[in-house]
């Protein structure tokens, strides 16, 4: 196993409690970090690419205690924190250039090679002598994901790397992840879009609270969740009812009525309800509900 | 460590890419460029800079000042800039999680910025260095643009970031960090710049670092040390910053080594300081411990040495000394004391061969001849002494504020140049008598007996073998009878003897069988080729410029030879309480530092060419090239017959100010006289400076008194009334007016004498006597009693006085008056006085007439003294009377030479010239002190504590109770100054005001007319009464006199009395100046009348005198001296 978390706390300074007892196993592959705004996703990245301290607890990534091999961990390392922006005065290739020395490149014709080749895979060899700062949304993500990979990392860590992005590039963004995962690589993504997770993950954790509610694939994920989403078709009262008492997830207006899909166990006194097969939204959903058991206290 | 180095550069490259790219670093260098372009073209291609010729480095020292104070300032914003981008953007955290350590980041941050600004620094000297090449006439020093890169740009700017860092570390907010900074720095420079000896001084803005051509640095060592202590201080802070560095570190436990390093650096930082304050402390207490040991042993016996030769020898930077001595007890003991600089070892003494006994003890040398040495018999020595001069032991008696304050260049207001005052290198050697390179009969500076400034004539003779190719210079003829080895043999005997070594060239000219040369370091001739078209008539004006100068000191010059010598430009002197000769004048030679460094009159070149363009452009009149060059080579050398240098001026607090005189070092009147003579005295060593200071015909600061308040004459009449003049002579604390003390005190003791015999004859007959002893030691004692039998007095009974407090007399001053009087023979002015001595003291008071055709010159018309001593008895009045031919007196010039008369010294105008018959014989005439008095006239001064009262000060509370305290230390009297005048009534003495013995006013600052003065008039009698007030106009209606204004400037009176007020407005514009003017005719029924001034007026000061009620009914109706032109102040009515 490439990361192995023990018992991790991070309680910060006001007492927030950031992140409850966690383990986690992450494998090689891409990894994806699934949780709502303020699950402690963010919290545990900063943590895994040490720029913060755990209250308590261990993390061992690839073999090296992340407590007291900082160095080590960081030579391996990775990251594309979330919301990455530029020095405005560097130019493309410079940035990763100035990437590529600090990870250790030392060597001038290897180094000049790296850029060039990874400027190449993220298509922005054509803009290499523009400035940061003139780039687009996407090619910004794109250069983000460059320095992060540019020393050929053992786990890279990406922080919410589609927010914000275009359809398209969003796409872009997931398949040049997927083409890295490939290389023997652990791709940690942390994001709240399930679309991330479902078309790139292997593997994947759902956190809620600073608690880990899900730990496994996401086919997994799914076949936990198949028989909880239902479809039917109610007036605006009954909608009004289930509202309140379900996470109803797609609502779509049929005539009069309301043509609707709902998260649940079981859906009691609506006989017309039928199964739907569910995607992964659902089985976030599904997760996230069940875990605060929302329906079940009602 | 490679890694260590490879990420701190890699860091730095791009950090400095985001610093050249910044704008704010844009700007910043174009500013540079352009403020530093624009000052280099005003100060090289403007006009010659003289300060530059002299001192080449002196360019690259402003330039980089100016440079490291400004990136100091940006880069303060700069250095917190990165640390407030690293906390805003993510952008930072993708290199925080990259391998490389904290220290790494932050050194390579910090180098980044650094580097950027270490480069514009050298491009920017690089392109001064350019620019100095091609302004032509000037000395190009290209090492020195480094050196000061080195010791200036360095440490300041890695002290200004570790500081500013290390505060935005901590308060993490950039503004805050800024304006801490920019404070800080405005406060050292501003506020707390030299003090503590310039520990505070890391931007390098108040130590001096002038170098010398000659000698470099003043003072190497201690520079370099006080630059290390703010680069050790910048680099703990930096250590510091590394620990506090918001990321998390590589290893936990090698990030507390940082603040290790910190602390190691800050504490080698913090004991460089004390290193450096403590070898001013050090200096202080060894100059303490000095002087304690003078004071042992002032009294101990003494040796006259009669001839000294010295066998000198070069080696290194040492000089190994071999001196024959030859003297004779002033008292017969077998011990003797001399004194020799300490730094300079003996190796032995000798007598006859056998070595003798003697004691070290720092500086003295107790020497034990083991028998009884007797008075008049000769003795001969050899001292062999050998080792490098400690510069300690020179100036004990100049205070240590004096000696820390720099000399600042001349049209610079910061840059001040080092002191040295003796030079020991392997290449250079200036040691004056100051240094006591050589054993001087005993001990130097004693602050309990002025016994030891004691000189003495002696025969000196020296063999000089300096290193291979330098030159010594010493008085007396030089030979080089073996190649390498030098002799000197000065044609006369001196008191003190000067040896100079260095590359020497010469230039000189003989006229009239005097040598007159220049002797100036190979390759600092800017002056020879300059007179080539008028070297003809050079040794005619050499001849005029000497008798110029003999004519105005009245001296001759008695040397063979005459020098102006090159020094370094650090050498520094002092004036002295006991003598006029300052280290820079040395018997037949002048040392003129570096080319004329801070003496304007040698830039010959420069003056030629502004002449020239004045003439070209019509604002002087046309001169032929040999008359400009004439004038200008005359004019080179008038500042040897100046007494006076620099004047500093003070602002004060509440519009005091006060100005200070400085005595031309330069002045050649010590080659004509200290030199030359010698008046020694056991009780009194003062005697040569006392008749030297009569020779000089006083202190002559008078003038002064306009700005200070007070003459410093009259301070020290107010200190002897106190203390006697012989406590005073050793009173450190009143160092400064000592001259005054001793100018009073030689008024005192030749009054008589002078008054017997005659002004003119009475100097002459000093003169002669002080002649017929040329390059002799003559006794004070002799010399008063041959001149008491000369003036038959006893000049010896004024002396008492000098071992108490003065008792001073008091003299009121009559109106000066001249009539003219037509006998049958002739015409004739009465020029008379009463004076009245109203003290129970007697006194001597100096009595002179000016004349239109006497300016400087010792008689009046027809030949006839103009100035005589009059003696007054106590409680005697006197009517001086005084005839003159073909021209009447226009001032009547009297001076109480010791007395409680403020002004000490008036001048009082002679007013108009009356008709009269009635012709009093000529003299001094015993009068009723009625004399002085007017029927039915009163008078109330401000002087008048009982019937004048002044309003409270606008100011209460505790700024007034501050103001009241911070006061108290001052003198009553300050001078009012109509630029800047006081806030509160301020009392001021001026000849033109009107007062008994005391001649004062007050003065304030126009108001709203809140301020008041009152004068209360008892009236003697009731009736019709004219009020007068005594009018000196305020500055401003004196300078635009001849242009009065048509608005009126008027004074606002309120007349009171018996219930009633009248307002009378007084344009001083329709009066005259210094006289009585009428305010109004009042019938008065009541005994007092009372008259306020207001503060209210249109002028800027308003000045409160004073009135004067004249009973008309029983005077009968008088016409006022002065009537108000225009409307008429009411008539009272009662």
């Amino acid at each position: 196993m490439s990361i192995i978390i023990k018992n991790l706390n991070k309680v910060y300074p006001n007492g927030h409690h950031a992140l409850k007892n966690l383990n986690l196993t992450i494998p090689s592959g891409m990894f994806g970090l699934l949780g709502p705004n303020g699950a402690g996703k963010s919290t545990l990245m900063r943590i895994l690419v040490a720029l913060m301290e755990p209250s308590s607890g261990d993390v061992e990534v690839y073999g090296y205690n992340l407590l007291k091999e900082r160095k080590e961990v960081r030579r391996i390392l990775g990251y594309l924190p979330q919301d990455f922006r530029f020095f405005a005065k560097y130019k493309v290739q410079e940035f990763l250039d100035y990437a590529a020395r600090l990870s250790g490149m030392n060597n001038g014709k290897i180094r000049r090679k790296a850029v060039g080749d990874m400027l190449e895979q993220v298509g922005l060899y054509e803009v290499r002598e523009r400035y940061a700062s003139k780039l687009s949304g996407g090619m910004k993500r794109r250069l983000g994901i460059a320095q992060a990979l540019i020393h050929h990392p053992k786990v890279i860590i990406v922080d919410e790397p589609t927010t914000g992005l275009d359809p398209e590039e969003r796409i872009r963004f997931r398949n040049l992840l997927s083409q890295i995962s490939g290389h023997d690589t652990t791709i940690i993504l942390s994001t709240h879009i399930v679309g991330d997770i479902s078309s790139s993950c292997t593997d994947m954790a759902l956190l809620n609270k600073g608690e880990l509610s899900f730990n496994g694939s996401p086919e997994e994920m799914l076949k936990r969740a198949e028989g909880k989403v239902w479809r039917l078709r109610v007036t605006d009262e009954q909608y009004q009812e289930i509202n309140e008492r379900y996470p109803v997830i797609a609502t779509i207006p049929c005539g009069k009525e309301w043509d609707i899909q709902v998260v649940a166990d079981k859906l009691e006194g609506y006989d017309n309800a039928v199964n739907y097969p569910p995607n992964l939204e659902h089985a976030y959903v599904y997760f996230m509900e069940n875990k605060l058991n929302l329906w079940l206290n009602d | 460590m490679i890694q260590f180095f490879r990420n701190v550069h890699t860091i730095a490259i791009y950090e400095s890419k985001l610093l050249v790219r910044s704008w704010f670093f844009k700007v910043f260098s174009v500013l540079a460029i352009l403020g530093l372009g624009g000052f280099s073209y005003s100060i090289l291609f403007q006009n010659q800079n003289w300060a530059i010729t002299c001192i080449p480095s002196l360019y690259p020292y402003v330039f980089m000042l100016i440079l490291s104070v400004g990136q100091a300032v940006v880069s303060i914003f700069l250095a917190s800039e990165y640390l407030k981008r690293d906390k805003q953007l993510d952008t930072s955290e993708v290199f925080y999680v990259r391998p490389s350590s904290n220290a790494e980041y932050l050194i390579g941050k910090i180098w980044g910025t650094l580097r950027v600004f270490f480069a514009l620094d050298l491009i920017l000297l690089a392109c001064g260095a350019i620019l100095l090449t091609a302004a032509l006439g000037y000395e190009v020093d290209y090492f020195s643009f480094l050196t000061y890169f080195l010791l200036l740009g360095v440490p300041t700017l890695i002290f200004i970031v570790g500081l500013s860092t290390t505060i935005m570390l901590f308060i993490r907010n950039q503004a805050l960090t800024f304006v801490i900074v920019l404070g800080y720095i405005g406060l050292t420079l501003f506020y707390i710049s030299d003090y503590f000896y310039y520990l505070f001084d890391y931007l390098g803005f108040n130590i001096p670092m002038i170098q010398s051509t000659i000698t470099g640095f003043s003072d190497l060592d201690s520079l370099i040390r006080h630059r290390i202590i703010y680069l050790l201080l910048g680099l703990g802070l930096i250590c510091f910053c590394i620990f506090k560095f918001g990321r998390l570190p590589n290893s936990n436990r090698k990030r507390y080594a940082w603040p290790v390093y910190g602390a190691i650096f800050i504490i080698i930082g913090l004991w460089e300081g004390w290193k450096h304050v403590s070898s001013f402390l050090d200096q202080e207490q060894i100059k303490e411990e000095m002087i304690t040991l003078n004071n042992e042993h002032v009294n101990d016996p003494k040796m006259v040495i009669d001839s000294c030769f010295f066998d000198i020898k070069q080696e290194g930077d040492e000089l190994k000394i071999q001196a024959e001595i030859s003297g004779k007890p002033v008292q017969s003991s077998s011990v003797f004391t001399f004194c020799l600089n300490p730094g300079l070892k003996i190796k032995e003494i000798t007598r006859d061969g056998n070595s003798i006994s003697y004691t070290r003890l720092q500086h003295l040398i107790l020497i034990n001849f083991g028998e009884e040495i007797q008075e008049n018999e000769t003795v001969k020595f050899l001292l062999t002494y050998q080792g490098k001069i400690d510069e300690r032991i020179c100036y004990l008696d100049i205070p240590e504020e004096v000696l820390i304050q720099n000399e600042k260049i001349k049209g610079s207001p910061f840059i001040t140049s080092g002191k040295r005052y003796a030079y020991q290198s392997e290449n250079y050697i200036l040691l004056t008598p100051e240094s006591y390179w050589y054993p001087r009969p005993g001990v130097s500076y004693s602050n309990q007996s002025p016994d030891w400034q004691q000189s003495y004539f002696t025969r000196y003779r020296m063999k000089v073998t300096p290193s291979s190719g330098l030159i010594p210079i010493s008085q007396g003829i030089r030979t080089e009878n073996t190649p390498g080895t030098f002799e000197f043999a000065p044609d006369q005997l001196l008191q003190s003897v000067s040896l100079i070594i260095g590359n020497y060239k010469e230039f000189s000219t003989i006229v009239d069988s005097t040598e007159y040369s220049i002797k100036y370091i190979d390759g600092h001739d800017h002056f020879s080729t300059v007179f080539d078209s008028i070297a003809d008539t050079i040794p005619a004006l050499i001849r005029e410029i000497r008798r110029d100068f003999e004519n105005s000191i009245k001296l001759d010059y008695p040397f063979n030879r005459f020098s102006f010598v090159e020094v370094p430009a650090q050498f520094a002197t002092y004036s002295r309480t006991w003598t006029k000769a300052q280290e820079t004048m040395q018997p037949e030679m002048v040392l003129i530092r570096e080319k004329g460094y801070n003496r304007w009159n040698f830039n010959f070149q420069g003056q030629i060419k502004w002449r020239k363009e004045a003439m070209e452009r019509g604002w002087e009149r046309k001169q032929t090239e040999e008359q400009l060059l004439t004038e200008i080579f005359r004019n080179g050398f008038w500042f040897l017959n100046d007494p006076n240098s620099d004047i500093e001026f003070k602002e004060g607090k509440l519009g005091r100010a006060s100005m200070t005189i400085q005595e031309n070092p330069y002045y050649i009147f010590p080659q004509m006289f200290n030199f030359r003579y010698n008046i020694y005295s056991a009780e009194w060593p003062i005697a040569n400076r006392l008749i030297e200071l009569f020779f000089l015909g006083g202190t002559s600061d008078q003038w002064i008194r306009n700005i200070n308040g007070l003459s410093n004459d009259e301070k020290a009449l107010l200190m002897m009334q106190e203390r006697s003049f012989k406590d005073l002579l050793t009173e450190v604390e009143y160092r400064s007016l000592i001259n005054n003390f001793v100018n009073i005190s030689s008024g005192q003791l030749f009054a008589e004498g002078q008054m017997k015999m005659g002004f003119v004859p009475f100097r002459d007959s000093l003169l002669s006597i002080v002649k017929s002893n040329e390059f002799k030691n003559l006794s004070f004692e002799y010399l008063l009693d041959s001149l008491g039998k000369l003036a038959s007095c006893d000049l010896f009974k004024p002396m008492e006085m000098w071992t108490k407090p003065s008792k001073l007399p008091e003299y009121l001053l009559g109106t000066p008056k001249v009539t003219s009087i037509q006998t049958q023979e002739k015409d004739i002015y009465q020029a008379e006085i009463v004076i009245s001595n109203i003290s129970e003291f007697p006194g001597y008071l100096k009595f002179g007439l000016h004349f239109n055709s006497s300016f400087n010159s010792d008689y009046g018309p027809g030949m006839k003294p103009r100035q005589w001593i009059i003696h007054f008895d106590p409680k005697e009045t006197k009517r001086i009377v005084s005839h003159w031919e073909e021209e009447y007196p226009m001032l009547f010039q009297i001076n109480g030479l010791y007395a409680k008369n403020l002004p000490l010294a008036v001048n009082l105008p002679s007013g108009s010239i009356e008709e009269s018959r009635i012709l009093t014989p000529e003299g001094e005439h015993p009068v009723s002190s009625d004399f002085l008095k007017n029927k039915g006239e009163i008078i109330v001064d401000n002087e008048d504590s009982l019937l004048f009262s002044l309003s409270a000060p606008p100011t209460s509370g505790l700024l007034n109770h501050w103001i009241d305290q911070s006061m108290q230390d001052d003198f009553k009297y300050t001078a009012l100054r109509n630029w800047r005048p006081p806030s509160r009534w301020t009392a001021a003495t001026d000849e033109s005001y009107y007062g008994l013995s005391i001649r004062s006013a007050y003065g304030i600052r126009s108001g709203d007319g809140s301020q008041t003065a009152t004068w209360k008039i008892p009236l003697e009698t009731r009736g019709k009464h004219e009020i007068y007030y005594y009018l000196r106009k305020p500055d401003e209606l004196r300078w635009n006199h001849g242009r009065r204004g048509r608005d009126p400037k008027q004074y606002n009176f309120t007349i009171s009395y018996g219930g009633y007020s009248e307002e009378v407005a007084l344009d001083l514009n329709r009066v005259d100046d210094n006289s009585w003017v009428l305010l109004g005719t009042y019938d008065i029924d009541s005994d007092t009348i009372a008259v306020t001034l207001s503060d209210k007026s249109e002028l800027r000061m308003v000045i409160a005198d004073a009135v004067k009620a004249i009973n008309i009914d029983q005077v009968g109706k008088k016409r006022p001296s002065q009537r108000p032109r225009g409307p008429r102040p009411m008539e009272g009515r009662r």
